[in-house]
């Protein structure tokens, strides 16, 4: 059944990976009431439908490592900037990948700037805000208060803990999540692709560097996956088969036009963009 | 530049850029430079313009809501703007200020409902409708770089960008360079403007984008400038905004009073 489901998928996909994080919760946040299966989740409370298509699953020491592309359905969220609301896609377009499918992510919020005097000399000073934290399940939990802030000595984060039941704690501006479990994940900040590291409670380390090239604690020098490319061009995740040889599955991509037309009072439709990309995925096994 | 003005506009110019000079900061194309200098030269008529008015009517789309009423645009240096719409809902009215030193904004709806702007929609020109007045004038911290000629809606058009450099921002995030990068498209005929993309963001959302687009057609001369008497906003593709201009009026002393922010 996942073999045909892989050979028979259509992804949509777009070129980006930002956070995918709105209104409507995505994933399987805790304490939801779900439906559907066995391929996907239901969330009965907003009707978002959640599902995940494994790349890599791997059994590890202490910590396996996992590496899927999941999608979430609810991706248009009225987005309200200076008095003016739209429709605005995830962009995305739902799909999560990279280096969210191993680590999750701390989406970035907003900016804020006020002006002083720093050593007599003028000067202006930042606060960035996130939002919360995307664990790598596409769930997104919300975390209060989570600043980096400036001021005259310098630049300081801060560490809060989700507000969601979760148990997770998340430092900004480094993106390190500790779990309940003791489990510490370095999530990349404001981008979906970058350094990440996920280390459980015995100091057995998943890794990337890159965010495109990934090590668990069996991996050694081999990389246990390595992703290439790069949207619209096809990208490949390459990892070792049981069989010891190499595979791979390519994803493709095509343009495709989007367009709102919902008509809701108020709120400004997204008007046709070809810069959307729909692609079909394929698996390659080689040397088996 | 009257020396009434100079004060709130050299503030101005100050807050918009968000920057003083700075070490390090990349040359503009001479290109860039040069076209954008005949450019604004082709809009002001090669007259100083310290302020100016627009006046006309307006369409205001937004999804199901189509309302028609006429429009008030006013511009006081780089920094200042002030669009009102009156509409059969009410008048919807948009201020930008940067006379503080930071570049600030403030919506008020046909309700009476109001909010500032997140400052991740301050860093792009404040004064949107009249090109001659935002980053084509390359401030100080204007960086501008030519991407060269090409074909757009079937016009001719060079193809200019802008962004404001700031050096030593630390933090994560967008940088000020990717939330205040315009592209600025100018008929290769005339260099009159044609068009202006950039991208505005969600209020909680500086990492997300939403395109915005405004096209200026229809140029006629007015009181010895060239102006656009045709100006459209699309935000995400869709047509949002469309002005008809009927009047335009220049240096007429506006003050910086009829931009404060409440």
């Amino acid at each position: 059944m996942r073999q045909s489901l892989r050979f028979l998928f259509v992804l949509f996909a777009l070129g980006t990976s930002l956070c995918g994080f709105g209104q409507v919760a995505t994933g399987t946040p805790k304490f939801g009431s779900f439906g559907g299966g066995p391929f996907d989740v239901v969330n009965l409370g907003n009707l978002n439908v959640h599902f995940s298509i494994p790349v890599i699953q791997r059994k590890g020491r202490g910590t396996s490592f996992f590496y899927d592309i999941s999608y979430d359905s609810s991706i248009w969220t009225p987005a309200t900037s200076s008095g003016t609301t739209t429709w605005q896609p995830m962009s995305t377009l739902g799909w999560q990948t990279q280096t969210d499918g191993a680590t999750g992510k701390v989406p970035f919020s907003s900016i804020s700037v006020s002006s002083t005097f720093c050593n007599g000399r003028h000067t202006l000073l930042y606060t960035w805000t996130y939002p919360g934290y995307v664990d790598r399940r596409g769930t997104f939990h919300h975390v209060p208060n989570l600043q980096t802030i400036q001021n005259c000595n310098g630049t300081f984060g801060t560490t809060q803990a989700a507000d969601d039941g979760s148990g997770y704690l998340v430092s900004v501006p480094s993106g390190q999540v500790i779990a309940r479990n003791g489990r510490s994940t370095f999530a990349p900040v404001g981008i979906s692709k970058g350094t990440a590291s996920v280390t459980d409670a015995n100091g057995n380390q998943i890794t990337t560097s890159d965010g495109t090239t990934f090590y668990d604690n069996l991996s050694a020098t081999t990389p246990v996956l390595t992703i290439s490319g790069t949207a619209p061009n096809p990208v490949q995740y390459t990892f070792t088969s049981p069989a010891g040889t190499s595979a791979s599955y390519t994803m493709n991509f095509k343009a495709y036009t989007v367009a709102t037309n919902f008509g809701v009072s108020g709120i400004g439709e997204y008007g046709a963009t070809s810069s959307s990309l729909v692609g079909c995925r394929k698996v390659t096994i080689t040397s088996c | 530049m009257s020396l009434q003005h100079a004060p709130g506009f050299f503030l101005a110019l100050l807050a918009c850029c968000n920057v003083v000079l700075a070490q390090g900061q990349p040359q503009s194309d001479p290109q860039a430079v040069a076209f954008a200098a005949q450019s604004i030269t082709a809009l002001t008529g090669g007259t100083t313009i310290n302020d100016v008015t627009l006046t006309g009517n307006v369409t205001w789309i937004a999804g199901s809501d189509n309302e028609q009423g006429t429009a008030t645009l006013k511009a006081l240096g780089t920094g200042e703007s002030r669009m009102d719409l009156v509409l059969p809902s009410g008048t919807r009215t948009e201020i930008r200020d940067a006379s503080t030193g930071i570049g600030q904004g403030q919506w008020i709806a046909p309700s009476g409902t109001s909010g500032l702007f997140a400052y991740q929609n301050c860093v792009t020109d404040a004064v949107w409708f009249f090109p001659a007045l935002g980053s084509l004038a390359a401030g100080p911290s204007i960086v501008l770089t030519y991407i060269g000629q090409e074909t757009r809606n079937g016009q001719s058009v060079q193809h200019i960008q802008s962004y404001v450099y700031q050096s030593g921002q630390s933090g994560t995030g967008p940088t000020m360079q990717q939330l205040s990068t315009m592209d600025f498209y100018l008929d290769a005929t005339t260099l009159l403007p044609a068009s202006v993309v950039f991208n505005a963001h969600p209020d909680s959302d500086a990492g997300a984008n939403i395109n915005v687009e405004i096209d200026f057609s229809a140029y006629q001369s007015v009181n010895g400038a060239t102006v656009p008497m045709h100006i459209q906003k699309f935000v995400q593709g869709s047509l949002a905004v469309d002005l008809t201009i009927s009047g335009a009026a220049f240096n007429t002393g506006l003050q910086l009073s009829d931009f404060t922010i409440n």
